[in-house]
């Protein structure tokens, strides 16, 4: 079972940025009202959470970091979870997901919690 | 002619004779030579400040670095001007502005408008028409006559200097990009290279040039030009530089350890117990300001939780090392980083310093 969370229609069409000082399209939010309670439940439903980056190819890396580095440094998600239960793709650009792959990787060597 | 009398002939005659002999003595002197060139300090109240012969910042970056120098003198005269001022630039001698420079002087009006009301009239000689055209066409003219300014992103005529907050006409620059200068043909990898460098490099002065003010005083300035096949994208701010701040930054240690481990032995030893504020002032006078610019522009090298601010340096340099031809450029208060794709960076003092951060790529166009 898996479910599916659409950056550009769940959340925003131009997501920007890592605080909620750099807008209401922030990295940080997204984690908080979006990625981290989905991916709970994924994990309380022994689910895998699909995130959907497809229809924006300009995401920065302050807010990836944010959203998918954030999960380890400020959920406390270890990267063992994330590698079972999260899935991220991007159709057109494979650099996306690699970017996502290496801050998780960095998220996960600054913290304890990590593998 | 009236008939001297006799009694007056020798008066005369040493008068005479004494006007020659002073003649001949200052025949080879020159009247004025302690007062310097003779120039005009105001026209119809306003105070004339001329435009050097070259508005150029790239000439730092060789040995004869004199149009940089020129051109921040002229930027400083510029900004030394008092609070209502009425001026008056003269471009009379101008036979060149580059696209860098000409972002500088639009911010440095635009500044000197809103922060001193300053009013500025100018005059370009008629038949320099590549330079009121690149005036024109830049907004500078707009600007000096505080005239309404929008910008239109759907038209392939060259961008103006664009400025704003954040992230605000990001999207519709890298539209413009993509569909006038790339004609469409920008894959969605380069989209991507393109939007996260341009997006962190805002987002880098929205954290980094402004340390105290509020998000909306956090102003940029942008230039995106299709020159002789390059394309310059340039973003410059009023902060206060990064050789300033990045001394204050979480990863500032871990990356001086790293960059330069003698200095960063050198402040261990004196600052055993105390708080990091109280050695930037041996910091400062032991790192350049260019090898500050190259700190920041280091990739992660510790693996501390801190080490997620500092990733917008990657994207800026990903889009030089990624793209044909490409060549970053900043300067920064007394520092100046330039790195052509694939090489490592040259790092170079600036003889005068930088006013606020310029961030530029040459890109070549296929």
């Amino acid at each position: 079972m898996s479910k599916v969370l659409n950056i550009v229609k769940d959340f925003s069409p131009r997501p920007y940025g890592r605080y909620p000082s750099d807008g209401d399209y922030c990295g940080e939010i997204f984690r908080k009202t979006l990625l981290a309670p989905m991916l709970k439940s994924a994990l309380q439903n022994n689910e895998t959470l699909i995130v959907n980056l497809d229809g924006y190819n300009r995401y920065g890396r302050s807010f990836l970091d944010e959203a998918f580095g954030g999960l380890i440094r400020e959920e406390g998600f270890t990267i063992e979870q994330l590698r079972n239960h999260l899935c991220y793709k991007h159709s057109l650009v494979k650099s996306i997901p690699m970017l996502i792959d290496e801050r998780i990787e960095a998220a996960a060597k600054s913290t304890s919690g990590g593998a | 002619m009236r008939k001297l009398k006799s009694e007056n002939i020798p008066l005369r005659s040493r008068i005479a004779l004494k006007r020659f002999e002073n003649q001949v003595n200052r025949k080879t002197k020159k009247y004025g030579r302690y007062k310097g060139e003779q120039v005009q300090i105001s026209i119809f109240g306003h105070k004339i400040i001329y435009a050097p012969e070259r508005i150029c910042l790239y000439s730092a970056n060789s040995e004869n670095d004199q149009t940089y120098i020129e051109t921040m003198k002229f930027v400083s005269k510029l900004n030394s001007v008092s609070k209502s001022e009425k001026i008056f630039i003269d471009f009379k001698s101008t036979i060149r502005v580059e696209a860098a420079a000409l972002l500088m002087l639009y911010a440095t009006i635009d500044n000197l408008i809103k922060e001193k009301d300053i009013k500025f009239r100018f005059s370009v000689p008629k038949e320099n028409s590549a330079l009121k055209k690149l005036l024109k066409s830049s907004y500078i003219y707009r600007l000096m006559n505080r005239s309404q300014i929008d910008y239109d992103f759907n038209n392939r005529r060259q961008l103006p200097v664009i400025t704003g907050f954040d992230n605000q006409y990001v999207d519709h620059l890298l539209d413009y990009i993509m569909e006038f200068v790339y004609s469409d043909s920008m894959d969605p990898e380069n989209e991507h290279t393109f939007g996260d460098a341009i997006q962190e490099t805002v987002h880098n002065v929205g954290l980094h040039a402004y340390p105290d003010r509020d998000d909306r005083e956090k102003q940029w300035w942008l230039l995106c030009q299709v020159i002789d096949n390059q394309l310059y994208l340039a973003i410059y701010d009023l902060g206060v530089g990064i050789p300033k701040t990045i001394v204050k930054q979480s990863f500032f240690m871990a990356r001086l350890q790293n960059v330069y481990p003698k200095l960063y032995e050198q402040v261990m030893n004196i600052s055993r117990g105390l708080a990091l504020d109280s050695f930037i002032p041996y910091l400062v006078t032991h790192m350049t300001d260019a090898e500050a610019i190259n700190l920041s522009m280091q990739p992660d090298v510790s693996s501390r939780k801190q080490d997620k601010h500092g990733q917008g340096s990657k994207s800026i340099k990903k889009l030089v090392d990624d793209t044909d031809g490409g060549k970053l450029w900043i300067f920064s208060n007394s520092g100046l980083y330039f790195k052509p794709q694939g090489q490592e960076p040259g790092l170079k003092p600036l003889r005068k310093p930088f006013i606020g951060t310029l961030v530029q790529w040459n890109i070549n166009l296929k």
